[in-house]
């Protein structure tokens, strides 16, 4: 070697030196080519089975924050629906019984409605007005069932009911209602009958609903001679006629009482007043 | 003499140029990551070589160079989803790839043998530290040449990995202390203990051809 020109090489000098070593053109040629290849082969590679799982992860440590503000609107969004609904029956009526009202409401014709405010009316005005609201609040939340209804863009009988029990008490009263129509209309025209006269009822003292012992011999006496009674006087309703017997005192009735024919399974009676 | 020799740096860090790079291979692994498959060629075509050098300098094989090469690059663009831009895509794939360097070198401690590139002696730089180092002409001074790189190469062998390294990384791919210590997730002290101590080491199994 050369000694004086061997001082002059450093590491640094050696290490480019070293940095010419380089592969040949035709080199990249072929390394293109396999790792085209292998790239290929790593796209149609089957990941393992955890992969998939891994993912949603990923996506989650790479966006907390829009994942954190999307729970956070669920949340709120549950939570002012909770809120709301419950409000609604912290008014006094919860969705089973406004349904049941707004029902009574629509099965139950107006006119019977202000006949029954004017029979109230006379007897006790106090009680009318008592009648009025609630009329007005079965109306009103009769109106509120039907902007539900028609907000949704979807009506079926039942289809806002929340709660479970009133779900299944409708579903039965539907049922009932295919089977046997004629029953269930009665039985809804008596409901709505007396839900007016209960109504007249809660105005009245506690003691004059207690029955004395003498109505309750005539209202005996009654059930065994009102069905011929009323089938011998067809003018008179059944209600009519015990309306008009209960106002009369017991003496009085029984001076009233004219003539009795029994008949077969008939018994008649002709009363005087 | 040699260290008056201009070499065209390839140290970018925290340059201007660096920066502008940086700025468009993160546009480009944006492509990618939008279903842009094709985009990732431009990425391996700009890093191939340097990744290729680095790896084949740790590992004095040219043929396990180029599977960690293409290995790395599979690598990155498995995982290309996984990379949200806090360091540069070039720190990222070289990461990759001296990482998957190291285990392999690790796995495979004692069945190493050299299997070199050819020295490119038309370049400046081996004309000059060839003419420094022996007059020889023609076949003799070719098998210098190749006795000269045989034993800079058994030289590095030598070295530990993490000296060799970053030596390798300091010296030949010209990265700066900070990026090396990004790299290789150290200490930038630590990066220059390594670079001194490994320095030494070459000094002294070299030492024939330095003075």
């Amino acid at each position: 070697m050369n000694q004086d020109h061997k001082k002059k090489v450093t590491i640094e000098g050696l290490m480019r030196f070293k940095r010419m070593e380089q592969p040949a053109p035709e080199f990249w040629r072929s390394f293109d080519k396999e790792l085209r290849a292998k790239q290929l082969a790593a796209i149609v590679e089957k990941r393992p089975w955890w992969s998939s799982l891994v993912s949603p992860f990923t996506y989650v440590r790479r966006h907390p924050a829009m994942l954190g503000a999307a729970a956070a609107l669920t949340i709120g969004l549950v939570s002012y629906k909770y809120i709301h609904f419950s409000g609604i029956q912290g008014h006094g009526l919860n969705t089973a019984q406004s349904e049941a009202v707004a029902e009574l409401a629509a099965d139950t014709p107006k006119t019977s409605h202000q006949e029954n405010v004017q029979a109230i009316e006379i007897a006790h005005p106090q009680a009318s007005s008592i009648a009025q609201v609630g009329y007005k609040t079965s109306k009103t939340v009769a109106e509120v069932q039907d902007k539900r209804f028609q907000s949704t863009g979807f009506r079926t009988e039942f289809s806002d009911i929340d709660s479970p029990s009133a779900r299944s008490i409708a579903a039965n009263l539907a049922a009932a209602r295919a089977s046997q129509p004629e029953m269930i209309s009665h039985l809804l025209g008596l409901e709505s009958h007396l839900v007016s006269v209960t109504n007249a009822d809660y105005t009245s003292e506690p003691l004059e609903r207690v029955a004395s012992p003498s109505e309750e011999r005539r209202a005996r006496l009654l059930a065994t001679s009102l069905p011929s009674a009323s089938h011998a006087d067809a003018r008179l309703g059944s209600s009519g006629i015990e309306r008009t017997l209960s106002s009369l005192s017991e003496d009085r009735l029984y001076q009233s009482i004219r003539r009795y024919d029994v008949g077969g399974e008939k018994i008649s009676m002709k009363v005087k007043f | 003499m040699l260290d008056a020799v201009k070499v065209p740096s390839k140290t970018l860090v925290a340059s201007p140029e660096r920066l502008q790079e940086a700025d468009q291979d993160s546009v480009i692994v944006k492509q990618v990551q939008a279903g842009d498959v094709a985009a990732f060629d431009r990425l391996i075509i700009k890093y191939r070589e340097r990744l290729y050098g680095v790896i084949y300098h740790m590992t004095s094989n040219r043929e396990d160079a180029s599977d960690l090469t293409q290995d790395a690059f599979i690598k990155a663009f498995q995982a290309i989803n996984r990379f949200q831009g806090q360091a540069s895509f070039f720190t990222w794939i070289y990461r990759i790839a001296i990482n998957s360097t190291l285990s392999h070198l690790r796995k495979n401690k004692f069945k190493s043998f050299l299997s070199l590139d050819t020295v490119n002696s038309e370049e400046p730089v081996s004309q000059e530290l060839i003419s420094a180092l022996t007059d020889k002409t023609g076949a003799d001074r070719d098998t210098f040449v190749h006795e000269l790189q045989e034993k800079l190469n058994e030289a590095m062998q030598k070295l530990s990995i993490k000296h060799r390294t970053v030596i390798t990384l300091f010296e030949i791919d010209g990265l700066s202390h900070q990026e090396i210590a990004e790299v290789m997730d150290c200490s930038v002290g630590t990066v220059r203990s390594r670079l001194h101590y490994a320095k030494q080491l070459l000094q002294a199994e070299m030492k024939a051809y330095i003075s």
